[in-house]
This record gives C-alpha cells, structure tokens and sequence, in this order.
C-alpha cells in the first residue's frame, strides 16, 4: 500500500493471524492487538509486532492511533458481540476509518454494518460458496486457487490511469494489453459513473479517462511495466 | 450427421430447455418430492380416486353400472396410466445418461456407442419397472381390462397402491416387523393358550348337555374368540369346568393382550429414529447421486441450502441431535450420528451411490477421521474437506481428501485484498461466487471438436465477448507463443497464451465472459462439426 497509514488486527485468534499473514505478504505490517496474554504471546512468536490493550476503553483506543494514522481497523474477534462493539467505538473515534471485520452468523453481518464497519467478512459463508463451487466446477477452482489466489505470481492489480496517461481519452476497444503486455483485462472502474465497475465482456466501448482505474490479471512485472509505460 | 450425434444433440436441446426442466420440476413435486407443498393434496386426490375406482368395481360385482360410471372407470384408468408413464420419466434423466457416455467417450478420445448408452437408459428404466411400488401400480391398471375377469383379483392391488399415497402404513408394517423375535413369542403363547384352553374345553363340554361345543374347531374358535376378549357369546360354556377354564382363558386374554400392546407401542418408541435413518437410506438408495454432508455447523448449513436450492440431493450426518433436528426442519435428509462411523457412511450410499463427501465439522480431527474412512471406504468418492488450521491441509490430502477449504486462510485473502484493491476483489470475487451475471468457466477441446487444430486468433472471442484467461493443457507447451505457465495438480496452466497457439485435444479453456455469452459460444462449438470430426470417429 502507498499511503503511510497503520493497520490495527484486534484479535489475535487464528483468523487475526492469517491476516497478518496476508498482510505481510503483501508488504503491510500490521500491530496485532488483544487483550488476552497468551494468544499475544503466540503472535510474538510468529515475529508480529503486538500490544496489549482493552478494547473497550476509548482512550486506550486513541492512544493505539485510532482517529490520528490508523487507516485500517481489522475487527477479528470470535465473537460478534465483540466485534460490533470495536466497530461502534471506532467509527466514534474516526468516522474515515477503513473497518473490516467478520461475522459468525448472517444475522449479525447487517448489525455490524449499521455499528458502522465498512466490510463484514462471513467466514463460513464464504467457505460455503467455495465448496459449491468446488462441487459444481473443481477444475475452475484448481486453477484460481494455485494462481490468483495463491502464492504464484499470478496477481489480480488495480492500475490507475494518471493525469495526463497517454491512455486518457482513448478507447477500451484499442488497448491490446493481452498483446502487448501478457495481461487479462478484466474491467474497468469507471470514475465518472460512481466508481461502477465495468466488465471488459459487457459490450460497451467504454473511453477511458485519468482516474479510472483498470482491473488486471497477470504476472508482478507486467504489471509494474504497465504501469510505467501508461505514466 | 449420424443418428448418434443427432440424438445427443436433441438430448442437449432437451438439457437446456427450461420449459422441459420446469415441467419435470413439476411432475417431481407432485409425484415425488416429499416435502413439495403441493404433494399431500395430490395424494389425498389419488387416494380418494382409488377408493372410489374400487368401490366402483365392487358395484359392480353384484349389480349393473350405468355408463357414467364405466366413463368414470376409464377415467381412473388414464389418470392410472399416466401416472404410471410419468413415474417411469421421472425415476432418471434418460439425457443425462446419453450426454454422460457422450462426453465420457469424448473425454477418452473413444467412438460414441449410441446403443449402449441406450441400453443403460432402458436398463436402469427396467430396474424401476421392477421395483415392487411399480408392479403393483401396473397391476392396478390391469382390473380394468374387462375381457379377463378373472383378473379382477387384482383389485387388491389397487388398494395397495394406497401405500405410494401413505407412508404412515408403509412404516407400521416395519416397526411390527422388526419387533419379530417378541411378537413371535406372544405368537407361541398365544397359540400354546388357544390349543390347551381348546383341548380343555372340548373334552368338558363336548358331552354335556346342551353345550355349544361339538367340534374340536368350535373349541378352538371359541378360545380364541374369548382370549382376545372380543367374547361374542354365541359360544358360552355351559358347565362348571368349563367355566373355570374361561376365566382362566380371560385372565390369560388380558395379559396377552396388554403384552401385545406394550410389545407394539415400545417398538414405536425405540424404533422411531432408525425407522427415520432407515427411510432416508431406502430413499438415498431409490434414486441417483447424492453428496454426504457431515457436520451441520454454520459451513454446512449454507453449503446445505445452496445444495437445496441447486435441488442437488444430499443428506446431513451429525452427532449433536439438536443440528439433526434444525436440518430435519428445514425439510433435509438428516441422520443422527457419526461421520467416521464405516456403518453409516455405507448405510450411506458411500460404496454406491454417493458422489462425494463433504467434511465440515469445526474439528479438525474430526474432518480428518471421516475423510480417511470415507476414502477407505470408496476410492473413487470425491472428497471435501474443512480445514481450520493451515497444518490440517497436508493431513488432511494424505488422509485422502481431494480439496481442501480453509475458512481463515480465504478470509484473510478477502482481507488483504479488501485493503489493496477493493473493487478489483469484489468483482472478481463476486465473480466466482456467481454473484455476478459474468462468470468464469471451462471448455474442454474434445476429440474431433470444432476448435481443435484452429488458432486462438479464430475463434473470434473478441467477437463473442468473451475474454481468454488460459488453456489447461496436460502436456508442456511452453514453447508455442506461452509467456507464463502455472503447475496445477496433474496439468499446466498457461496463462494469456499468444493468438497463433493452437488448440489441441484434451486442452481446456478459461474462459470469462457473460453467462449467456459462454453458454452459447459452447453450443455453436457442440453445432460445427470439426474438420473431419464426427465422420473420422466413425470409421474406427
């Protein structure tokens, strides 16, 4: 991520651990924060920065940096009454905090989006869909899981076309970039019509500006050449 | 075009008709489907068009008829027929059969034998035909045929058919029958009673004067008319002895009776939830593939509706009987128990009929013990499982699960990426839940296919809206216009491959694009024959 701002993990339970994990990978590191001495510990020893703090005090919250740097708040208690609760006093401390956080039940998800988190993540629906579709296209699945999702070089990227990009003000039609670039155009994020994204296979050829930002697949270094080249 | 081809070309119209499935979702509800809402209506309308159809023929035994009531027959009769001929459509997807060895013998490069893939429709339409529900719904039509009145016998059967119309005595008959061993006890006793309290009676009373008995029969008629305490009264005994026996006989009566009762009444209650599993594994074995769902915890309840909602049979095995109870309510197949249980796995349907296993209680070692005794049991069953922790994966594929979820791995992905790239994510995450009208999907190059041999260039996807993610190929082709390959389990995937790579067989496509999109660039290449295609298969 470009911006400087911190990312807290409250909950250093399995899940708060695999997204630090993710986190890492992705060249972010994020201070694990919980209030119980022995998952803290566990966190430690996997080399996460940590920091013992209660929760549900505002001022400890603040001194985390909530409201100052804190960009993103990861709300990965085991519990949703927890969660509901971080996510209350943590949009009260900054409403543009970025919270993310889980559900353990369908019903809660519409609770902790009204407590304000900006992305409620349902573990268990979402493993559900994947075995679906594991049942219904295994194949598909295979393929997605060992490249885009896994730890290959095979990345999904946003690219954002700057001011004054050569690719301002041309078509979607002309880009070549599967040609030119060993990339997979997926779509398009179109700025002027409230961030909706655009898939490349609706038909429509959409005229690019600076500021939309286009959704990719491929490997690390074509990404970055792409970059560079449309600068 | 051969007539094999045409066939599996109709079946495919057929597949992919919706007014066909619609119709079929129908007659399934009506006929079938147990839970259906319409369902207790159309029984109660059956069983009360038997019940007037016998009533009818039992008129018209002793008197004449009038015509409205011969119309009223034929009636009956037709409804009978059609029921009959529907079940027979019903019980399996002839299509389905013919597009599986299509596909099959496509997949394996073999030629297309039209006439075993019929010979396993009619197979498995006999296999129905002779199942005992379908004989006695054909031997209910034959009353009808008025020439052979000798057949009229098989009047009985209608009324037998009221069992399709009601479960309950379908039940009943099992509960009694598993209660053998006591009931034959109360048999033997019974019948030890009957014989003395007979033998007894007749040698008192057989003399005396004025005395009913004047048989060994009568005896025996008049013990068992007073043990059961029906007592009629046409029999009475006249002298003291016997008198003395009949209260015997009475006191007798009643404990057998209340034996009896009691016998009946705890076979209910211990009975109720085997004769439950019992009725799921009869119904698992009736018809086609089902999944095995272990563990009903909040994955396997969503996997659970979605498997519903996709009308996909399956049934739900836990242990915590309050889980069975909410999946019995929400009208699934539910058995209460253990997963790494081998008895219930094959009770199952593991060695037969299940198509795959799902794993996914919250324990890890619970998912590895049912994987391993799910894979012990049947090689070929596809296996799911639920890891919790990253460590549970390698134990779980050497325990022999095909693929593996991680609920925490995912959602640390979703996470990470949320922070990142937050539309790209959703959309291609919506994407692959089919979420989304776009979707990502595969089309296998078959032997004798239409693209095989051609470049990517003509396909013209572009054309068609559809964007080309990669081709799965199981043999290296890195050197033909590949820029980056992937390893897969047993194949390579090579990504954003160049416009002059030639398809060949066995390669795989990933495609995305519209549902609509996909689904007709897949029929135009089912509708062009390929070069040679279809005439080349032939003449090996």
């Amino acid at each position: 991520m470009e911006d400087e701002s911190q990312a807290l993990i409250f909950g250093c339970g399995p899940l708060g651990l695999e997204v630090a994990d993710q986190l890492r990978a992705r060249g972010i590191d994020a201070l694990m924060i919980d209030d119980d001495t022995e998952l803290l510990e566990r966190a430690d020893s996997r080399g996460f920065p940590v920091r013992q703090l209660n929760y549900t005090d505002d001022e400890e919250l603040k001194a985390a940096g909530i409201g100052r740097d804190v960009g993103v708040v990861f709300s990965l208690f085991m519990e949703d009454s927890r969660n509901v609760f971080l996510t209350i006093s943590a949009r009260a401390l900054d409403p543009a905090v970025r919270i993310v956080t889980v559900t353990q039940s369908g019903a809660s998800a519409d609770k902790l989006l009204a407590a304000g988190a900006s992305k409620v993540i349902d573990p268990y629906e979402i493993s559900a869909r994947k075995i679906n579709e594991l049942i219904r296209r295994p194949l598909l699945q295979e393929t997605l899981e060992a490249t885009v999702f896994g730890r290959q070089d095979l990345d999904l990227a946003e690219v954002r076309i700057p001011e004054g990009s050569p690719l301002d003000g041309t078509h979607l039609s002309g880009l070549d970039l599967a040609g030119e670039y060993n990339l997979v155009l997926l779509g398009v994020v179109d700025r002027d019509l409230s961030d909706a994204f655009v898939f490349v296979t609706a038909g429509i050829d959409h005229r690019l500006h600076a500021g939309d930002v286009l959704v990719v697949i491929g490997p690390e270094g074509e990404v970055r050449r792409l970059k560079e080249q449309i600068r | 075009m051969s007539l094999g081809h045409l066939v599996v070309r109709l079946c495919y119209a057929i597949e992919q008709s919706v007014a066909y499935r619609r119709w079929k979702g129908f007659f399934h509800d009506l006929l079938e489907n147990p839970h259906a809402r319409v369902r207790p209506y159309f029984d109660i309308a059956m069983a009360l068009l038997v019940l007037s159809s016998v009533l009818l023929l039992v008129l018209a035994v002793r008197h004449p008829i009038g015509p409205w009531a011969y119309a009223f027959e034929d009636v009956a009769l037709v409804i009978f027929i059609v029921e009959y001929v529907t079940r027979l459509w019903l019980y399996n997807d002839a299509t389905r059969i013919v597009i599986e060895h299509y596909e099959r013998s496509q997949f394996l490069g073999e030629r297309f034998r039209l006439w075993s893939a019929l010979r396993e429709v009619v197979a498995k339409k006999w296999g129905y035909m002779t199942s005992p529900l379908a004989i006695i719904d054909l031997l209910a039509i034959i009353p009808s045929y008025r020439p052979l009145r000798l057949l009229r016998i098989f009047l009985l059967f209608r009324l037998f058919k009221l069992f399709r119309y009601a479960r309950s005595i379908h039940d009943f008959a099992k509960v009694l029958s598993e209660k053998r061993a006591e009931l034959a006890t109360v048999g033997i006793f019974l019948a030890f009673s009957v014989m003395i309290s007979a033998t007894v009676i007749y040698i008192f009373e057989a003399d005396a004067e004025g005395g009913h008995i004047k048989t060994f029969f009568d005896g025996i008629y008049w013990a068992l008319v007073t043990l059961s305490t029906v007592g009629y009264g046409d029999i009475t005994p006249q002298t003291t002895e016997g008198r003395f026996v009949t209260m015997v006989l009475i006191l007798t009566g009643i404990g057998v009776l209340s034996f009896t009762t009691s016998i009946i009444v705890s076979a209910f209650q211990e009975k109720m939830p085997e004769v439950h599993a019992s009725r799921i594994y009869a119904e698992l074995e009736k018809r086609g593939r089902h999944t095995i769902l272990c563990g009903f915890g909040r994955v396997g309840q969503v996997v659970a509706a979605q498997l519903f909602a996709a009308r996909e049979r399956f049934v739900v095995i836990d242990s915590d009987p309050l889980k069975v109870a909410l999946a019995k309510k929400r009208g699934y197949m539910a058995i209460e128990g253990d997963g790494g249980h081998t008895e219930l796995l094959e009770n199952a349907g593991i060695r037969a009929q299940a198509e795959r296993v799902l794993c996914l209680t919250d324990d890890d070692v619970a998912n590895v013990y049912i994987t391993l005794t799910a894979r012990h049991l049947s090689p070929q069953v596809d296996i799911i499982s639920r890891a919790n922790r990253e460590e549970t994966v390698k134990k779980l594929i050497q325990a022999g699960a095909d693929y593996t979820v991680r609920p925490f791995t995912v959602v640390g992905l979703i996470a990470a990426e949320y922070i990142g790239q937050p539309v790209a994510f959703e959309a291609i995450y919506g994407m692959l839940t089919g979420e989304q009208e776009v979707t990502l999907d595969t089309l296998a190059i078959r032997e004798g296919s239409a693209l095989e041999g051609r470049s990517l260039a003509e396909l013209g996807l572009k054309a068609r809206r559809l964007v080309l993610f990669g081709v799965i190929s199981r043999v290296r082709r890195e050197a033909e216009g590949v820029r980056s390959t992937y390893p897969l389990q047993d194949a390579r995937l090579h990504f954003n491959p160049a416009l002059d790579f030639r398809l060949r067989q066995a390669d795989i496509l990933v495609l995305f694009g519209h549902r609509l999109s996909v689904l007709r660039f897949k029929q135009s290449v089912e509708r062009i024959p390929g070069r040679g295609g279809w005439k080349t298969n032939r003449k090996h």
